[in-house]
């Protein structure tokens, strides 16, 4: 049995993933890079060990540094998080090799669907849909011809790659090789690997993936659909499930699909099956397997009801899957139940939102944003999640993904959901960093976005930049909050007493200070700085 | 006391009084008494025209961020303009050649010397921040007389990273 894990990983994830192993009574051991010695990742953490520099090639991104680590705190198992080394096969075949448990599937499943152009050729084997692409070859001149052949916009997709890294759509032939050596530098800083494939870009796709667990017996099942169509820059900023897109017949044709794929690969633990839907025929392709945890997991947990990090651990330990508990009641007809010719079956109740916030600037074009975290408030409310990394007086750091905070809101439908989650962002602040967080909002208002129509083109097509001005706006109209100016002039009035009231006495002209109606004279009931800052 | 804050491309003005608890505020020549309630840093509460606001305030630098129901703004002190050019200003001076950063981060390559000639739109400096990379390209034709980084150097927002004089 586990007793101690490494988490081979930093931010949100890294702290999701220490709080699992505390439910389940298991130590922690927290490494960590020069930017992060104080990061919240390892103040929660029981034990943290140094790793390096704070380029992730010096630090989570080395592997020989993250053994010695496990070693050194006699951990006997690491998690790996999702991106760094999360589908690295070499780390998780090191880790087996020390001795150690690895967290997730085996080095074999992660290298063959991991590896994007092996895992387009297996499913063909294996009858599932694929995108038609090109991954036989990396040289440039063979991507070159086959770009031509597969005709644009093309896609280039980092081999080793995901989470919408190293990614580019290439609209013309001139720009390919340029697109090219981009997304290689980016991809082997990313993942240490600079191959690629291609794919033929499929404009107004809808991204719906199914999360997996399957255990060492053989119980290979699904826990239902993600719809993960609100992107930027291929990544994603708003998850949710059940996906508005899929009626039964649609769920479980791919759910299927999904369930066949891993069980073809033998798979263990959690792993995530992306597809790619046409909403006008109702086709659906297989992207990528994702083996490991998935940054939207939560919205699986709301709605399922399991705890995901928890049962990689127990997967990990040898445990049978064993999720057959009675349905809980149901309301309304988003809820179904799942049951694949296995002793196992989840059921999913209601609807889930994930919402991301981002370290960017929507009106600096989604450009990364750093800083030190002056004030954090989470939203505390019924059925509200809030998954951060950071806490006040926390750097942003330049180094590390954008992704501070994931809030995710759960309700009995999904118009309910939306509105939960509108509140959830209104009462969430965060001072010192620029943030998604009012376009996540305006994103929540739109139309396309409520009637559950948003494809992966949805942010590129709402709006044009008004780059005069730094605003950003929606067809619809302004993106921020309708009554956006009380808020304004009440924050112009915030400030310019807060400058008084912290005004510090020898700041005070001496005009002003003979004064006698001067405050700084008085000695009243106000006390400049009295009071810690609450909650 | 008058307060001057920038807000995106807005200058924002208030007059500002004191007397204890109370302030009497002047917006756009409208008269207004504000009633400090309670301010717990960064919370400060108050009454405005007989209603009850919250809001939590932080500064950075000549910065005032400040978060009202659902809302973040950054004012900005007028005055802090003098210490660095205007990011707008800076943003739009595209006749001058000057080469900014959009976004801060650490400097991956520098594709030209100083002494190239270069066309609009020429990748000039790779920057790579949060594992995103990002082309900084010539704003106009013209020959590089300036180039202000070197690779593996940090940046800042709206930092100069260099020059490209137009060759008329």
């Amino acid at each position: 049995m586990v007793k101690k894990i490494l988490i081979a990983n930093r931010g949100e994830i890294a702290v999701r993933i220490m709080r699992a192993c505390r439910e389940m009574n298991i130590a922690t051991v927290a490494v960590y890079s020069d930017a992060d010695r104080a990061a919240l990742h390892v103040r929660v953490a029981d034990e943290a060990i140094h790793i390096g520099a704070s380029s992730p090639r010096e630090s989570y991104l080395n592997i020989e540094k993250i053994i010695d680590a496990a070693k050194k705190t006699n951990a006997d198992a690491v998690h790996p998080g999702y991106g760094f080394l999360a589908e690295n096969a070499e780390f998780a075949q090191a880790v087996n090799d020390a001795g150690l448990v690895f967290i997730g599937p085996s080095p074999f499943s992660i290298r063959a669907m991991g590896d994007k152009a092996e895992a387009r050729t297996r499913m063909i084997a294996n009858g599932v849909p694929v995108v038609p692409g090109f991954q036989d070859a990396d040289d440039d001149a063979s991507l070159e011809n086959a770009a031509r052949k597969i005709g644009f916009p093309v896609l280039i997709k980092a081999a080793a790659g995901g989470g919408g890294k190293a990614m580019r759509v290439v609209n013309d032939a001139h720009d390919f090789l340029e697109a090219l050596a981009s997304a290689r530098r980016e991809a082997l800083n990313a993942f240490g690997d600079a191959r690629v494939i291609l794919e033929k870009y499929v404009a107004n796709a809808r991204h719906i993936e199914f999360q997996i667990l399957a255990d060492k017996f053989g119980n290979t099942i699904h826990l239902f659909e993600r719809e993960c169509s609100i992107q930027r820059r291929h990544q994603k900023i708003i998850e949710e499930t059940p996906s508005p897109l899929l009626d039964e017949d649609l769920r479980e044709r791919m759910g299927n699909a999904a369930v066949a794929a891993a069980r073809a690969m033998n798979y263990e633990n959690a792993g995530t099956i992306e597809f790619i839907v046409d909403p006008d025929t109702r086709e659906f392709y297989f992207l990528e397997m994702n083996t490991r945890l998935q940054v939207e997991h939560p919205i699986t947990e709301l709605t399922t009801g399991l705890d995901i990090v928890q049962w990689q651990i127990r997967i990990a330990n040898g445990e049978e899957l064993a999720v057959n508990s009675e349905p809980l009641p149901v309301s309304g007809n988003q809820s179904s139940v799942i049951s694949l010719q296995s002793p196992v079956s989840a059921h999913q109740r209601g609807h889930a939102i994930e919402c991301r916030i981002y370290a960017e600037d929507p009106s600096n074009n989604f450009l990364p944003s750093t800083g030190r975290v002056l004030d954090l408030e989470l939203p505390n409310m019924p059925s509200v999640r809030a998954d951060s990394g950071i806490a006040t007086g926390d750097e942003a750091s330049a180094f590390y993904d954008p992704l501070l905070v994931k809030l995710i809101a759960h309700a009995e439908t999904r118009d309910a959901a939306i509105a939960k989650m509108q509140n959830a962002l209104r009462e969430f602040v965060l001072l010192g960093v620029t943030t998604n967080v009012e376009f996540l909002q305006a994103v929540l208002e739109h139309e396309t976005f409520r009637e559950g129509k948003a494809t992966t083109r949805f942010v590129e097509e709402i709006g044009d930049w008004r780059l005069e001005t730094g605003d950003w706006r929606l067809e619809t109209g302004d993106w921020r909050l309708e009554t956006r100016d009380w808020r304004l002039e009440t924050a112009l009035i915030a400030a310019a007493v807060v400058e008084l009231l912290e005004k510090k006495v020898s700041d005070v002209p001496v005009s002003s200070a003979n004064d006698p109606y001067s405050p700084w004279r008085t000695n009243g009931a106000f006390r400049v700085g009295g009071g810690a800052a609450s909650g | 006391m008058k307060f001057v804050y920038t807000h995106n491309a807005q200058t924002l003005t208030l007059d500002i009084d004191r007397a204890g608890d109370d302030f009497e505020i002047e917006i756009n020549g409208e008269h207004a008494p504000v009633q400090v309630i309670s301010f717990a840093p960064p919370r400060l509460t108050f009454s405005h025209n007989g209603k009850v606001f919250t809001a939590r305030v932080m500064s950075d630098g000549k910065k005032r961020w400040v978060h009202v129901d659902g809302a973040t703004f950054v004012l900005e002190r007028a005055d802090a303009r003098t210490q660095r050019g205007h990011s707008h200003g800076a943003r739009e001076g595209t006749g001058s050649g000057i080469v900014v950063a959009p976004m801060p981060g650490q400097v991956r390559g520098v594709l030209v010397n100083e002494g190239d000639v270069v066309t609009e739109g020429q990748p000039l400096v790779i920057l790579e921040a949060m594992k995103m990379e990002l082309k900084v390209s010539a704003p106009q034709d013209g020959v590089v007389s300036k180039i202000l980084v070197t690779q593996g150097q940090s940046v800042e927002r709206e930092q100069i990273l260099g020059q490209v004089e137009s060759n008329q």
